[in-house]
């Protein structure tokens, strides 16, 4: 390829990617006009086309993946989740950076492979979360709005909230008589519905795709019943659109491939009606989600002839492959022991949806199954983000707790240096001559704040009920279920210096 | 050892600092990176690899641990810092080390896509 060419095609290419750039983000935050829209996949295309001819496989290959990742937002009106923004975003880079390889020369170090990879993730994932039931399926429970579960505040916007509830909480210590009790109810209210906005329930996200379930077995010769159980679990908006998009998938696969039809069942000497039982229950350390159903189990020989058939299994490995690896089998892409794809699976997209949509909060999947009896599915993810390890404390001769993050290190300090913890929360600091204390530094880094405490800070897990932002020098936490002022030293130190406390 | 602090960040939503000591460099971002710190971001991490360049930085440490968002138009910021570094010739590139928490779900998947622009110069740690 002649260099005036490919120079020329630079030149062209460059200025539209920006253009690509600024339409993404701007549709994304809701500021884009239909012209930016069409002007936004019009270049894009123009981009892959022109690449096309030019030869840079590269460039054609990412762009069309690119544009997959715009429609999938398109039809979600552009509330999509940040993943979709952020790999777009970094898409749109990456096109910029193969652009400036000289012709198909191969560029050490970029992973174009990976990349795709990454965006095949993320669009598996919003696909998934596109593909509620239509609005047919309705039941009477609440309807997802349509950013799914994870339609709550702004993270930002609940910082704020959770500051000015902060500010309550330690103006009800500061209190006394009726204000402090005031100040008190004030606090509850506003923790409480900072709680609630962050938490999202379960339940309704586990009866919509059951009654979505149970309105397919019809259409597939079945009858049905789906029972859920959310144990009025709530979690965080991730945790639960995951899970949503792996129980829609489970739910599917159980009413499909593992409920058999009437008279089957009656041969089997069953009740006509399958059951599928999906059941979610939690504890501090994770949410389980399981999707049972009393079908035909698994047919693992059934599995093994399709390993072999697409190629995954040699002959020889077929034959002494265990039971274990040949289920793993189902959880592989494209993989279903159904010969033809039906309308609802079939296609071995389900249980690999499953697993993608689990492992992407860093759970785990398991199956157990039996012919004749039935089949679970176990889907564990671990709670996340609401709990963080601290190092608690008490002030002097008190039992008012305090904590800073587990990140920072404890050491002996120096009388000279040390303050009281009340009054770096500018409470009032109780009287009380005589008690023991002693100092303590807590060292991250270059910095460190020395408190007076009474007795040696230990570790423990604490709820953040109410959390602030980063900047914000206090947070009230839950220990053991008792309210705990978590300290920022390094926050704290910044207004020392500026003499703000 | 000497050490070069360059200009951190001190915002409500995120502070960031960098320093660097020899030939490594440390960066530690905290808090929320969004929309209103892009421009501080991108400011500090232009200066950071102007200081890596001159003082011949073998390798930087990235902490975000305790970061607990970062968006898309910040991670533009860490895509051209990357760029600068690939553009610069091999015995003078420099290694970026991402401490991440593997608890931060975000962190995992937006690493792992950034990882991709550099993978010998690009290791994540949890």
């Amino acid at each position: 390829m002649a260099d005036s060419v490919l120079s020329r095609f630079r030149q062209g290419a460059f200025p539209r990617l920006e253009r690509i750039d600024a339409g993404w983000a701007a549709l994304l935050r809701g500021a884009g006009s239909p012209e930016v829209e069409e002007g936004m996949f019009r270049d894009l295309h123009t981009l892959r086309g022109e690449a096309g001819v030019l030869g840079a496989k590269d460039v054609v290959r990412l762009a069309r993946r690119l544009e997959d990742l715009f429609f999938a937002a398109r039809e979600r009106g552009y509330r999509v989740h940040d993943d979709v923004d952020i790999v777009a975003t970094m898409a749109i880079q990456f096109v910029g950076i193969l652009l400036r390889k000289r012709g198909d020369a191969e560029q050490p170090g970029i992973d174009l492979e990976g990349f795709l990879k990454q965006i095949e993730d993320v669009l598996s994932l919003q696909l998934r979360r596109s593909s509620l039931p239509p609005a047919h399926h309705a039941t009477d429970a609440p309807r997802l709005s349509p950013r799914g579960a994870a339609a709550h505040l702004p993270r930002a916007a609940r910082e704020r909230f959770a500051s000015a509830a902060t500010t309550v909480y330690l103006e009800h210590l500061r209190a006394t008589g009726p204000s402090a009790a005031r100040l008190r109810g004030a606090w509850e209210v506003l923790s409480r519905a900072i709680m609630e906005s962050e938490a999202v329930p379960l339940g309704p996200t586990l009866h919509q795709h059951g009654a979505a379930v149970a309105a397919l077995a019809p259409e597939l010769g079945k009858t049905v019943r789906v029972l859920c159980d959310a144990a009025g679990l709530h979690a965080n908006a991730e945790v639960v659109e995951a899970l949503s998009t792996a129980v829609l998938h489970a739910a599917r696969n159980a009413v499909d491939h593992g409920i058999e039809t009437p008279a089957e069942r009656a041969c089997a000497g069953k009740s006509p009606e399958g059951t599928i039982r999906v059941t979610a229950r939690g504890d501090a350390d994770q949410i389980e989600v399981t999707v049972e159903d009393d079908g035909a189990g698994v047919d693992v020989d059934r599995v093994r002839d399709r390993g072999v058939r697409l190629g995954l299994l040699t002959t020889t490995n077929a034959a002494s492959a265990s039971r274990e690896d040949l289920l793993e089998l189902i959880f592989a892409p494209h993989v279903s022991t159904r010969e033809e794809a039906g309308d609802v699976s079939g296609r071995g997209i389900g249980l690999d949806a499953v697993r993608a949509a689990i492992r992407s909060l860093g759970g785990s999947v398991t199956l157990e199954t039996t012919r004749g009896a039935g089949t679970k599915l176990s889907m564990r993810v671990p709670q996340a983000e609401v709990r963080t390890d601290v190092l608690r404390f008490y002030a002097c001769g008190t039992d008012s707790p305090f904590a800073v993050s587990a990140s920072w290190s404890v050491e002996d300090g120096t009388d000279a240096e040390a303050l009281d913890p009340f009054a770096l929360v500018s409470l009032p600091v109780p009287d009380r001559p005589g008690d023991p204390r002693h100092a303590v530094r807590f060292r991250r880094g270059r910095e460190s704040l020395t408190l007076w405490v009474s007795g040696a800070p230990t570790a423990a897990v604490a709820a953040r009920v109410c959390p602030t932002a980063p900047g914000e020098p206090v947070e009230i936490v839950g220990v053991e279920g008792i309210e705990t002022l978590l300290l920022r030293p390094d926050v704290l130190l910044t207004a020392i210096q500026r003499g703000q406390t | 050892m000497a050490t070069t602090k360059v200009p951190g960040i001190q915002l409500d939503e995120l502070r960031a600092t960098a320093a660097i000591q020899g030939v490594a460099g440390r960066v530690v971002l905290t808090g929320t990176a969004d929309t209103r710190a892009t421009t501080a971001l991108a400011d500090m991490l232009k200066q950071v690899h102007a200081e890596c360049s001159e003082a011949g930085v073998r390798e930087v440490e990235v902490d975000i641990r305790e970061l607990e968002f970062m968006n898309s138009s910040c991670f533009k910021a860490f895509v051209t810092w990357i760029s600068s570094v690939r553009e610069l010739p091999s015995p003078q590139q420099y290694k970026l080390t991402f401490q991440s928490d593997s608890a931060k779900h975000w962190q995992r998947r937006s690493l792992g896509a950034l990882s991709c622009f550099a993978i010998d110069l690009i290791t994540v740690r949890t």
